[in-house]
């Protein structure tokens, strides 16, 4: 009982539109073709003047 | 009851998003932590990314968690103050639910380069964590926390860390993450129960804990064990799984528990499939326990009225400790010039107290110096 109450309060769901171009992204075009200046994104947008997207340093530099 | 957000650390990295979508997909996690600060390299965000953030800022479960403030510089730099700049525009822009850094200073010659070390625990090196901190607040205008280092010198320093982590965040109302898998570092690595260390932390002030997992260092501890570091190359040990279910009830405010690793370490499907059944699992151990906690008072943690000083705080002497140390570790050859070359600096008999420096803690120091001098390329 509490379970399901709690799971449907914390639900974080994401618009399909957008699960989609990060699917597409990921998947398709791969972050290192979607990054140099004549790249486009999944909408057809411009996406980064630089020549590679990842890695993410982020946490774990110890 | 208190909801308590299973979340990954989510930045623009190809594996990463590769290993998460699944769990996106599946409405499995309920915020995501960015790193806003990694982003440098690039002259824009791709639009899709921003959706995706946006999504969670939105629905108020985005987390920012910085990487190069770099805290506890002596000196103020530029790269700070376009930090500044860049997270008070980003919070214009998202809800950050809350700001958070990494204790200690960043080694390495530029703003960019290097990794965080840790400082002398001292009222002057306290006075400068809080001015820089309420710098922050000011930016952000949004609960600031701090996380405690997985790096210590020395168990004397271990033992101060959670005391002045809490001086720290009382000049901005703030809030402690409690990274389990720094902690279990600092279990293996100095031979503490880890009843013991969550003993020295307020935890009624940690509002996020962090797992991960990590790496064995080929350098050894006088147990004979090789040294644990926080690498966030691997999955997530069981005994941080155990140290989160014995950490939850303890915490009453806290609100995420995030799930971090490398993009580097999640380049395989195999390693894709163990991040997802990391997460499943930490979710099932935060909604098990979850039910327990209280409602969470809503300005629990909620910004101080009034800016920071209009000029920042500076410590020469610090910096010039600071850049000798950094030089040293990213230098030194072997452990025994290390010595002799902090032996012949600033750094000595003094409150860095390198005489007290276990030895193999140094080494690893030098590993981790070594390996981020050049930033991450």
């Amino acid at each position: 009982m509490y379970s399901l109450i709690h799971l449907n309060r914390s639900l974080m769901r994401i618009s399909k539109s957008v699960l989609q171009a990060v699917a597409v992204a990921v998947t398709v075009t791969a972050l290192a073709t979607a990054c140099t200046d004549s790249a486009v994104g999944p909408n057809g947008e411009k996406t980064t003047k630089n020549k590679t997207v990842d890695p993410c340093p982020a946490c774990g530099m110890g | 009851m208190a909801e308590i957000y299973s979340s990954i650390a989510c930045n623009l990295d190809t594996h990463i998003l590769q290993a998460a979508l699944p769990l996106f997909e599946q409405e499995k996690v309920e915020a995501i932590e960015w790193s806003f600060d990694t982003l440098y390299k690039f002259g824009e965000i791709p639009t899709w990314f921003t959706d995706l953030v946006s999504e969670f800022s939105s629905h108020h479960r985005l987390i920012g968690h910085g990487v190069y403030f770099s805290l506890f510089s002596g000196k103020w730099s530029p790269g700070q103050e376009e930090w500044l700049a860049r997270l008070k525009k980003l919070s214009a822009e998202f809800n950050f639910e809350h700001i958070t850094e990494h204790f200690g200073f960043m080694t390495g010659e530029d703003f960019h380069k290097g990794a965080p070390i840790s400082i002398p625990l001292t009222p002057a090196t306290l006075a400068l964590g809080k001015d820089r901190l309420q710098r922050i607040q000011d930016a952000c205008q949004c609960p600031v926390g701090l996380e405690n280092l997985a790096f210590s010198y020395s168990i004397e320093e271990v033992s101060k860390h959670g005391t002045f982590l809490d001086q720290l965040v009382e000049a901005v109302n703030g809030f402690i993450i409690l990274d389990l898998h720094n902690i279990y570092c600092q279990v293996h690595n100095f031979g503490i129960d880890f009843a013991d260390i969550l003993r020295l932390y307020p935890l009624n002030k940690v509002r996020e804990i962090h797992i991960s997992g990590g790496s064995w260092d080929d350098t050894l501890t006088p147990a004979r064990k090789p040294v644990r570091r926080d690498t966030h190359d691997e999955s997530v040990p069981e005994a941080v799984f155990e140290f989160l279910a014995k950490a939850i009830p303890q915490c009453p405010n806290l609100k995420f528990v995030v799930l971090e690793q490398m993009g580097t370490a999640l380049e395989t499907q195999a390693s894709q499939v163990a991040f997802q059944s990391d997460f499943l699992r930490m979710d099932s151990i935060v909604k098990s326990l979850a039910r327990k906690s209280l409602p969470i008072p809503a300005h629990l943690f909620a910004p101080l009225a009034g800016p920071a000083h209009p000029v920042p705080l500076e410590d020469p002497d610090l910096y010039k400790q600071q850049m000798q140390l950094s030089h040293i570790l990213e230098t030194a050859a072997n452990v025994s010039e290390a010595h002799a070359m902090l032996r012949a600096s600033d750094l000595r008999n003094n409150a860095w107290e390198v005489e007290n420096w276990a030895p193999y803690m140094l080494e690893t120091a030098m590993a981790i110096a070594q390996k981020w001098k050049n930033g991450f390329v």
